[in-house]
């Protein structure tokens, strides 16, 4: 059976690119980038020119950036290494509702030593609030943290704005950006938009899994909490994983090759299929913000009285891979699915909430093929509800 | 040095002249779990097993496999040696309680237990056990010699070798697993019926499984966390054919057909019907179940006797009258606890009432089966459509 793969936000399929670039890696340039032989030498060249790559497409000195495990482990350090450095300037820290739990269990884990955490409002579409930010900013606000984009619904959060106000508010308080979601798909500009650390991963854009890359601002020092061999320059200590960062500067340098074109294309993909969607089906609606909105690559829907988990097992008959916003047999739906949570979805609507993830390599047969699985299954399951609920 | 194992059985040993079949069952089934960790003789002489190391295989190596058999009731790491002078054994013996207890083992009581079989063998049995004892008394001076009611009893016999041991380690018990008993097993994801098909197992019963699948309804995960759980079963009972029966058609029609409070009966009493045929295709003999009474709507006596009634084939339900708590400590035992409760549930509510019916009316519910479509032929469909999946001692085959 033939694939048609729309998990795109969990994870995406390597590029055959990326995969040569990281079995050359592999292959050739095995040594260790620290050995002083032309072995390590080698090793060594494919590291740099990965944070090259990267640093160009951020407009960033390559100086600034730090590879790590992924996202999470970016965030993690971003979060805790701010929290850390400003011990005796404050406990205050702004976040947004429904981040990721790279971010939110972090900041769960200072909530309990006694930070003070607050988030800043945001509208229905889960867009933050510049109003809410400039009032809740405080001189002993130390960091500002939210995503890029938001991986369930898509939405877009105004950084470049956010950062003007933070630092005109409070120059002290530091920016984190989670542009997990947003990294080599859209314009990333940590320097024009006063972001001091952003978090990036390269398998959400067909780059290798385990393998990340934290700015963080020049001049700022944080502390590692991984330490060891002092790799990249003490801030992650661990032998490089020189496949992996080769894979992420081959998948940077191709997402590259026409930003702008790729978006363009996804954002055609999604309409197409949002419109075949609406057109064949009732009683569906959009979580969050409008198809023309949000980030190309997210759709997140309602069908109405249709379990996203029967929905999603329904389309594997049909070769299509979806994403369930949230697992029924969960008794905590906040936690299963925060960003629905926060524009104010109840626990049946997340129960009936499904994302679509596109990236550049699906086609728009396919999401015709997508619409109409989706015509066939959905009727049919909502012939079957639980009757007396 | 430890270099064999004496396998005790108990209550096979008592069997009249059946003993021979079981012994030989035993065997079989140990050789069976040994082959997979290396090679061993296995021999039988006079009421016990002893198993011996070949090739560099060791006897550590098996004790943990061999508490999975059932019908062994304890296991001892024996010294075996040929010189059987005085001296000789005194001086292995001692070895080999250091090896068992240390090289400076804390204070027990101890008695020696000699035997011979070779009458001409200069010392009588107490004569042996005396010498022994005091040379161990010797090595040991904190040990003290109790006959009555001793800690340690060391176990000196001379056949055509020298036997030494000391320590039982406990094995399972029940009886070894025969193919010519066989039982199939409601299997669920649950914590129970993996216990349930266990205890069966124990008793001496070759298992197949069943497991109601309702794609889209339930997830793939779901299933093969079931086939998990009937793979750490057979690592005891040995070979389960797992049958993974498509029931959504089923499913639906009940659900079209039938009051909502009656689905959950309907359906078990469909999944009866269902086992009852599998089991007669796999020649078994019952039907074994995880219920036990009260603990859901379909665990009620009148459930149970609305769910009875449609086969004819004895069902037992060997937790009926078990604790929760009882039952995760034995899943606990058995290694099932920490699959069963893998968060893989049955997704779908569809098919469950909010206030099931807790004491169904056999009447009520004979009606309104005849609302459904040709049961009989979707039975059929489903037992022939049926994905088997072959296990066996732990291993999922192909």
């Amino acid at each position: 059976m033939q694939e048609i793969y729309l998990d795109n936000g969990a994870t995406t399929r390597p590029s055959d690119g990326v995969i040569a670039k990281m079995t050359e890696a592999m292959a050739q340039a095995y040594g260790n980038p620290s050995s002083l032989h032309r072995k390590g030498q080698q090793a060594e060249k494919y590291v740099e020119e990965a944070r090259k790559i990267i640093a160009q497409y951020l407009g960033v000195d390559p100086t600034t950036l730090y590879f790590t495990s992924g996202g999470t482990e970016c965030s993690n350090t971003a979060i805790l290494g701010a929290a850390q450095r400003n011990l005796r300037r404050g406990k205050h820290i702004l976040t947004v509702r429904g981040e990721h739990p790279a971010t939110s269990e972090p900041l769960k884990l200072l909530a309990s030593q006694g930070y003070e955490v607050e988030y800043v409002e945001n509208d229905e579409q889960g867009k933050v609030c510049l109003e809410s930010l400039k009032e809740k900013l405080r001189p002993d606000t130390i960091l500002v943290t939210c995503l890029h984009v938001n991986n369930e619904t898509g939405v877009i959060q105004p950084i470049e704005a956010m950062g003007k106000i933070i630092k005109e508010g409070n120059p002290e308080t530091l920016f984190h950006v989670d542009a997990v979601q947003s990294f080599a798909k859209l314009p990333v500009k940590p320097v024009e938009w006063k972001v001091d650390f952003l978090s990036s991963s390269a398998h959400k854009f067909h780059g290798p899994k385990g393998i990340g890359c934290l700015y963080i601002r020049r001049g700022l020092t944080v502390q590692p909490f991984i330490r060891g061999g002092g790799q990249e320059k003490k801030m992650r200590s661990g032998t490089e994983n020189v496949p992996g960062i080769a894979g992420m500067g081959q998948a940077v340098k191709e997402a590259m090759e026409d930003l702008q074109g790729h978006t363009q294309q996804v954002q055609h993909l999604k309409m197409h299929l949002y419109q075949q969607i609406i057109n064949k089906i009732p009683d569906v609606k959009v979580n969050g913000p409008t198809p023309e909105d949000g980030a190309a690559h997210v759709l997140n829907l309602q069908f109405l009285n249709v379990r996203s988990e029967v929905l999603l097992h329904s389309l594997e008959d049909y070769g299509i891979f979806i994403s369930s916003g949230s697992a029924c047999a969960s008794n905590k739906p906040e936690e299963k699915s925060p960003a629905l949570s926060a524009i104010g979805l109840n626990r049946n609507e997340m129960d009936q909430s499904v994302r679509f993830s596109f990236s550049r390599y699906n086609t728009m047969e396919e999401m015709d093929q997508t619409a109409e699985a989706l015509a066939k299954v959905v009727p049919m399951l909502r012939r079957y509800v639980r009757r007396n609920r | 040095m430890h270099n064999g194992l004496l396998v005790k059985y108990g209550e096979i040993a008592i069997k009249g002249n059946n003993r021979h079949q079981f012994e030989n069952l035993l065997i079989r089934n140990i050789k069976e779990k040994l082959a997979k960790v290396g090679t061993y003789k296995v021999s039988k002489e006079q009421g016990r097993i002893f198993i011996e190391p070949e090739n560099g295989s060791s006897i550590d190596d098996i004790i943990a496999p061999l508490q999975k058999v059932f019908g062994i009731i304890g296991l001892c790491p024996a010294s075996v040696f040929t010189d059987d002078s005085m001296e000789s054994i005194c001086e292995q013996t001692i070895a080999h309680l250091k090896e068992d207890y240390g090289e400076n083992p804390a204070p027990v009581t101890f008695k020696v237990e000699a035997r011979r079989a070779n009458k001409k063998y200069p010392l009588n049995s107490l004569q042996i056990a005396a010498e022994v004892g005091s040379k161990i008394l010797e090595a040991f001076p904190n040990w003290s010699v109790d006959v009555h009611h001793p800690q340690v009893t060391v176990w000196t016999e001379l056949r055509n070798r020298v036997y030494v041991f000391s320590k039982v380690i406990p094995g399972l018990g029940g009886m070894p697993v025969s193919s010519h008993n066989k039982a199939a097993l409601l299997l669920s994801g649950g914590i129970d019926s993996p216990v349930a098909g266990w205890m069966i197992a124990k008793r001496g019963v070759e298992l197949c499984a069943i497991y109601f699948h309702a794609h889209p309804y339930t997830t793939d995960r779901a299933k093969d966390k079931v086939v998990e759980l009937a793979r750490r079963v057979s690592e005891y009972s040995g070979r389960i054919n797992l049958y993974v029966v498509p029931f959504t058609d089923i499913q639906l029609d009940i659900y079209d057909r039938c009051p909502q409070d009656q689905l959950t009966i309907i359906m078990r009493r469909i999944m009866m019907r269902i086992s009852e045929k599998i089991a007669e295709k796999e020649g078994a003999m019952a039907l074994i179940t995880g219920e036990n009474l009260g603990q859901v709507a379909s665990q009620t006596l009148q459930s149970m006797y609305c769910t009875n009634e449609v086969c004819t084939m004895p069902v037992y339900r060997p937790l009926i009258g078990f604790d929760k708590q009882e039952i995760v400590e034995i899943a606990q035992k058995i290694d099932t606890f920490e699959t069963s409760i893998l968060p893989y549930e049955d997704c779908c509510t569809i098919f469950v009432a909010k206030h099931p019916e807790t004491k169904p009316k056999l009447e009520s519910i004979k009606k309104s089966e005849t609302h459904l479509t040709d049961i009989e032929a979707a039975i059929e469909k489903a037992v022939n459509d049926s994905e088997i999946i072959k296990l066996r001692l732990g291993e999922v085959l192909e």
